[in-house]
């Protein structure tokens, strides 16, 4: 087990004032015995984007289910704004690697869906839905069905959908591994511009170096089965200025450089 | 259905093509479809003639015998009358079963309790041999319509709740999750997630259903008592019209035929807005 | 070309002999009849057992099947499954034109119209319904028949097939009046004694069940068909004259070796009954016989066109049952 540089301890202790979601001694062990996560702590602070990065099968899919309250965890607590929580809850809300859009129902219903279920009036929901259609770029294409678009447009769907609902933590698992790599890089970008205009909490589960560092204020890197904290790194990437010219910062290269000397150990 | 898992499934797996994807099928061009539709039926029905001449037996007629059959039944009005009598207990079973099946299978997916006491019935039903089973339902419900409809059921029943079953346990986990994380209810979940998802595969059940209603009802008039079509095939076999005989036979696969098509027209006009 | 003559002789030569074997098989009596039986033997085919078993020990190979229908075992006949089957098959020589002939008359049509005791006549039958096996059917025709002679009209003639499902819907009061075979005759009245009598058929010939085959085996296997009738006209009279013989011969023969108590129990009154009723012609059949088969199944609808005009060698081949009529004597 690799010493970390940070430890969990410390993410915590500077974290505390203002994290929106707490993660304490959190195990999980699967009943058929597979032990996926094992006394997880961690803090996500307000209104950054921290990313969960790991080898496959390191429970981080685990770990952000837990928090949505999707997964009852075996041990530990999970709590959001400092109130512990269980199951699912109008302070967050969640973007799915599949994109989890109902074939049957157009754009403007699946984006509205969340809303739909808690019992928002038509008119009044459908008006919130059209403002994150045109928001994420979708604009004409309410009436469509999820067949009639590509993958980048289907996911921008997923992301619209979790607006709608103005949950102020998103949870997004994968969201972008089963795109295309153009397109990936530039929902990355739509996804950080949109974060400047919603100021949301961001819990972003990836397997890709390069979209960890280019995306996160923050990223935790767990260990292999079972999964444990392994080492939190801040990119403390400028995007403030040019989207584009991040990606060629040398910051952003010797970051994705350093996780990788981390990351390669687990690698059998 | 095929369609809808096909597109959820093209959801996980490719986005490189974009919009629209692509076909697990190579997709034929529409205006040649009725084409390879046509050498098709012109291949079958030239094989049928063939055999009808050489012949393969004095008893087998020739395809165009049969049409001829065919045609001068549906003019004399023999086919109407036949089916008038056919149709009452496959369209009584058809109505009595189908919503209970469909409820049944919904139940079964829906809940382990309900699965677990009538999963087992009903894929043993399925697997029954029904033709062997029918003559034994005159013990119980006598040689009237009431035997009938019971055979129709009986055939059907399985079918369509086993794919609604189907339908229901096959519910995307991740549209599942959708709906939790968003806080649906239990009902919500149900009425909004788990039904329409699975509605592919009820209604194809439905549609199977009918299909195997029909061979039920067929098999009803050829063993129990002869009636409607079943009365025409034992009645032209022991006059030896063979002609006539295979023209009923070949209407109970038009029938049924058309019976599934329209079906599915009426699926895809109502149920069906994203096609 | 090497290869394709040896491809010629390593499959073509089997083939050529193959074919050449069966050709000369089928040329000439080779003394085996496959007989295709339209339902299971039981005690009604003992008649035929026994006469078949008697050809055997004459030297004829008989290969017995039993299929599930009599049309299934005369489709069985028709295209060269089976030699000789069972059955009356008409409308199939009339309207295909099929390469058969009926050589022997084993049973006479006899009805046994079992109606409710409300009924004393025919005539008290005008107005209501009766139940017959099938559209098309013998006792639909006879039915029909008895209809003309006696003036009346039914008000719906129900089918029923299954002469025990009819003696049930008897039993069960679905029905008052239809035709039963001489079993469930029996057994109906034997559930039911004093509820249901019989009414008059008259004199009504024809044939119930005949022995056909395809005239090229007919014409092949000449020693086959004579020894076959020979002792079918001897068991028939032996039966005729003694309806025990059956039993006996069953016994000697051991036939049926398989058959539960109850159902041997029956074989003495069944044959008492049918010779009684004249089920068995003594003689197997005549041209005159034909000629009233003609009649009726005109009248059944099994038969199209005219009585009069119907040519008994289209349909019967009579030739061997006169010369065994002949060897038999009497």
């Amino acid at each position: 087990m690799l010493n970390t540089v940070l430890s969990a301890r410390n993410g915590q202790a500077s974290g505390t004032p203002e994290a929106a979601v707490q993660v304490e001694g959190i195990g999980k062990r699967y009943p058929g015995g597979v032990e996926a996560l094992k006394d997880v702590t961690l803090d996500f602070p307000a209104g950054e984007l921290t990313t969960l990065l790991g080898p496959s099968g390191c429970g981080k899919t685990t770990l952000l289910k837990i928090i949505a309250g999707l997964l009852d965890p075996s041990k530990g607590q999970i709590r959001v704004k400092g109130k512990q929580v269980h199951g699912p809850g109008p302070d967050r809300a969640f973007v799915f690697q599949d994109f989890a859009l109902m074939p049957w129902a157009t754009v403007l219903r699946n984006v509205a869906f969340g809303l739909e279920l808690r019992g928002v009036a038509k008119a009044e929901r459908e008006a919130t839905a059209r403002k994150y259609i045109t928001e994420v770029g979708l604009t004409g294409f309410e009436q469509s069905y999820p067949h009639e678009l590509s993958g980048g447009m289907r996911q921008r769907v997923g992301v619209a959908r979790a607006l709608a609902v103005d949950a102020d933590i998103l949870l997004m698992d994968e969201p972008f591994a089963s795109i295309d790599e153009q397109t990936r890089r530039k929902l990355q970008e739509d996804l950080l511009q949109l974060l400047q205009i919603e100021k949301k909490t961001v819990i972003f589960v990836t397997h890709s170096i390069e979209e960890a560092v280019y995306v996160s204020d923050q990223i935790v890197l767990l260990s292999r089965r079972p999964g444990t904290v392994s080492r939190i790194i801040r990119p403390n990437l400028d995007h403030s200025t040019d989207l584009e010219a991040a990606r060629r910062d040398k910051a952003y290269l010797d970051c994705v450089d350093e996780i990788w000397q981390t990351l390669k150990q687990y690698l059998v | 259905m095929a369609d809808r898992t096909a597109a959820s499934r093209r959801g996980l797996s490719e986005e490189v093509a974009g919009a629209g994807g692509h076909q697990i099928v190579e997709r034929v061009p529409s205006d040649r479809q009725w084409l390879w539709r046509l050498i098709s039926f012109a291949v079958v029905f030239g094989g049928w003639e063939i055999a009808g001449r050489i012949p393969v037996s004095p008893s087998f007629p020739t395809f165009s015998a049969t049409i001829v059959a065919l045609g001068e039944m549906l003019l004399d009005g023999t086919l109407a009358g036949a089916y008038a009598e056919t149709v009452q207990p496959l369209i009584l079973g058809m109505l009595l079963c189908s919503v209970m099946a469909v409820l049944f299978g919904v139940g079964m997916g829906l809940s382990r309790t309900v699965e677990w006491f009538s999963l087992p019935i009903f894929i043993i039903l399925q697997a029954a041999p029904m033709a062997a089973l029918i003559p034994l339902i005159t013990f119980l419900y006598g040689i009237g319509l009431t035997a009938k409809v019971v055979a129709v059921m009986l055939m059907s029943a399985p079918i369509i709740v086993l794919n609604s079953y189907k339908g229901i346990r096959n519910t995307s986990p991740s549209l599942l999750d959708m709906s939790r994380s968003f806080m649906a209810t239990r009902r919500q979940q149900i009425v909004k997630i788990i039904l329409p998802s699975a509605s592919g595969l009820i209604f194809a059940g439905l549609r199977l259903g009918v299909a195997a209603g029909v061979t039920g009802v067929v098999l009803a008039e050829l063993l129990i008592t002869p009636t409607g079509v079943g009365d025409l095939i034992t009645y032209y076999r022991s006059v030896a019209e063979y002609p006539h005989m295979f023209a009923s036979i070949l209407s109970i696969i038009i029938f049924s035929s058309v019976a599934v098509t329209l079906l599915q027209r009426a699926e895809t006009a109502l149920f069906r807005p994203e096609t | 070309m090497r290869n394709l003559s040896k491809l010629t002789f390593q499959f073509l030569m089997p083939a050529a002999m193959i074919l050449a074997v069966a050709g000369e098989a089928g040329a000439q009596d080779d003394m085996t009849a496959r007989i295709a039986l339209g339902d299971i033997a039981s005690v009604e085919t003992l008649n035929l057992l026994i006469a078949l078993e008697h050809a055997k020990e004459r030297g004829v190979d008989i290969e017995l099947t039993a299929f599930k229908s009599e049309d299934i075992a005369n489709q069985a006949v028709v295209n060269g499954q089976a030699d000789i089957g069972v059955g009356v098959p008409y409308p199939v020589i009339q309207k295909v034109d099929a390469p058969i002939r009926m050589f022997y008359r084993l049973s006479e049509l006899r009805f046994f119209p079992v109606v409710d005791k409300k009924y004393e006549s025919w005539e008290d039958l005008d107005g209501e319904e009766i139940a017959v096996h099938s559209r098309g059917s013998g006792t639909e025709a006879a039915a029909n028949i008895m209809a003309d002679k006696h003036g009346i009209t039914y008000k719906n003639i129900s089918y029923v097939p299954g002469s025990e499902v009819r003696a049930l819907a008897l039993l069960n009061d679905s029905v008052d009046a239809t035709f039963l075979d001489i079993a469930n005759t029996d057994f109906v009245m034997a559930k039911a004694p004093g509820e249901f009598h019989l009414l008059p058929m008259g004199d009504l010939e024809g044939t119930d069940e005949a022995l056909f085959a395809r005239t090229d085996w007919l014409d092949e296997n000449q020693e086959t068909v004579q020894i076959l009738i020979e002792e079918l006209l001897k068991v028939t009279r032996a039966i005729n004259e003694d309806p025990g013989y059956v039993a006996a011969e069953r016994e000697r023969l051991g036939l049926l070796a398989d058959l539960p108590e109850d159902l041997a129990a029956e074989i003495q009154p069944y044959f008492e009954q049918a010779v009684e009723a004249q089920l068995f012609p003594q003689n197997g059949g005549s041209a005159e016989g034909v000629k009233a088969d003609f009649d009726f199944y005109t009248a059944a609808g099994q038969l199209e066109g005219s009585p009069e005009e119907l040519k008994v060698e289209d349909f019967w081949y009579l030739e061997p049952l006169e010369k065994a009529q002949a060897a038999v004597g009497g």
